[in-house]
């Protein structure tokens, strides 16, 4: 849960949830948005994820998934660029590292819900959002905060990021940019 | 042309990594000629989180690794079979690898292609069980099948402004749109975007070209 990150989400204009707080989702949506349901749901969190609340520390891989579940209005879809995966040596208990979670299925069963899996196909998206990006219809290096550094700096990026930092770290190995 | 150097980003272990000298990329794939590939000269390459779950040390991702699959850059050789890329243009690479010729490449589905990953379908540069490609984060990269996986700029002046955007649809803009059109986002729809990472930050961004009133995102 890191704030830098969901002031960076605010910035351009999204509400957000601060899941440090030991509120329900659905109660912290509902004061949004007036519903506690919401009509999509995008993971973007993946197998690393936290519990909510009081539980903000402990790793839950499930959690993500569970919500949405929970969440998403019956019939709606769920997005899941979140990565999971099939081996993952660091989980807290034997069933998770090999990848199989603890999911509430039957609820997502019960409200019909889809769910889209897997790596993104690139290149059915890259050409017209390219062109999105040269027609001014978005700030995408704003959006994700883009900051440039050298491939020796590449280390420190990586120790940043994995510290939270809301950026987006970009190698720029032959200074070509900064130039 | 004359041999260069290259340098790249190489997993060392959990919790390491380092800038290190590595073998200047080859338009070959193991012993046989890779003529439908070319050489970039990388302009950017960015730091992705599915990076952070190997540097973790969450995966079986081995010691040596050279990172990178978020690439763009220009091209600087073509094999002998690239007939639509030229030497000069700056591109954007899908951080899948695709044939373009399998049953999935055919239907659109890039993401899970045949024949570049003996172990699974799908493939990427510099990641673990994902084919055992040279990543890019690095000063040159190999990337094969050119003309199926490239994304060619249009302009290079014009691409060299909009660097810091463009270099997002090699995966995290790309990858966040997919999220939001899988959940069926649309005019007025209602988007909760889990996690406020750059992915979730791209996403959310997603939704509002997508259309929506409201996005509310968490960490």
């Amino acid at each position: 849960m890191i704030p830098e990150r969901l002031s960076q989400a605010k910035s351009f204009g999204c509400e957000v949830v601060d899941l440090r707080q030991d509120a329900t989702m659905q109660d912290m949506i509902e004061q949004i948005t007036g519903s506690p349901e919401v009509d999509a749901f995008v993971d973007c969190v993946g197998f690393e994820a936290h519990g909510c609340g009081h539980d903000h520390g402990h790793e839950q891989p499930a959690t993500v998934l569970n919500s949405a579940m929970d969440l998403t209005r019956a019939g709606g879809q769920i997005g899941i660029p979140g990565l999971y995966v099939t081996e993952d040596p660091g989980a807290e208990d034997k069933a998770a590292q090999k990848g199989a979670l603890s999911l509430r299925f039957g609820l997502g069963w019960a409200k019909s819900h889809s769910f889209h899996t897997g790596q993104c196909p690139v290149m059915r998206y890259n050409r017209a959002l390219m062109q999105a990006i040269l027609f001014g219809r978005v700030d995408i290096a704003k959006a994700v905060n883009v900051e440039l550094i050298t491939l020796d700096d590449a280390p420190r990026g990586y120790a940043d990021f994995d510290g939270g930092a809301a950026k987006k770290f970009v190698i720029d190995p032959h200074g070509m940019v900064a130039a | 042309m004359a041999t260069a150097s290259n340098r790249g980003v190489i997993f060392q272990g959990a919790g390491k990594v380092t800038v290190e000298t590595i073998d200047f990329p080859k338009l070959a794939l193991g012993d046989r000629r890779c003529d439908h590939g070319v050489i970039l000269k990388i302009l950017t390459t960015n730091i992705c989180g599915s990076d952070q779950h190997m540097v973790r040390g969450r995966t079986t991702a081995p010691q040596g690794l050279v990172l990178g699959h978020e690439i763009t850059g220009q091209v600087i050789e073509c094999g002998r079979d690239v007939e639509f890329i030229c030497v000069g243009d700056v591109v954007s690479v899908p951080f899948n690898i695709a044939c373009g010729r399998c049953r999935n490449c055919k239907e659109g589905k890039t993401g899970i292609c045949l024949n570049v990953n003996p172990s699974r379908p799908g493939a990427a540069y510099g990641y673990v069980d994902m084919g055992g490609w040279v990543g890019g984060q690095a000063e040159y990269v190999m990337v094969p099948y050119a003309d199926f996986n490239l994304l060619k700029f249009p302009d290079r002046e014009q691409a060299m402004e909009k660097i810091t955007d463009l270099t997002l649809l090699s995966d995290i803009f790309p990858t966040g749109f997919h999220g939001c059109v899988t959940a069926g986002v649309g005019p007025g729809s209602i988007v909760y975007i889990a996690g406020a990472g750059p992915v979730g930050l791209a996403a959310a961004a997603s939704a509002r070209l997508l259309g929506r009133p409201a996005s509310l995102s968490a960490t």
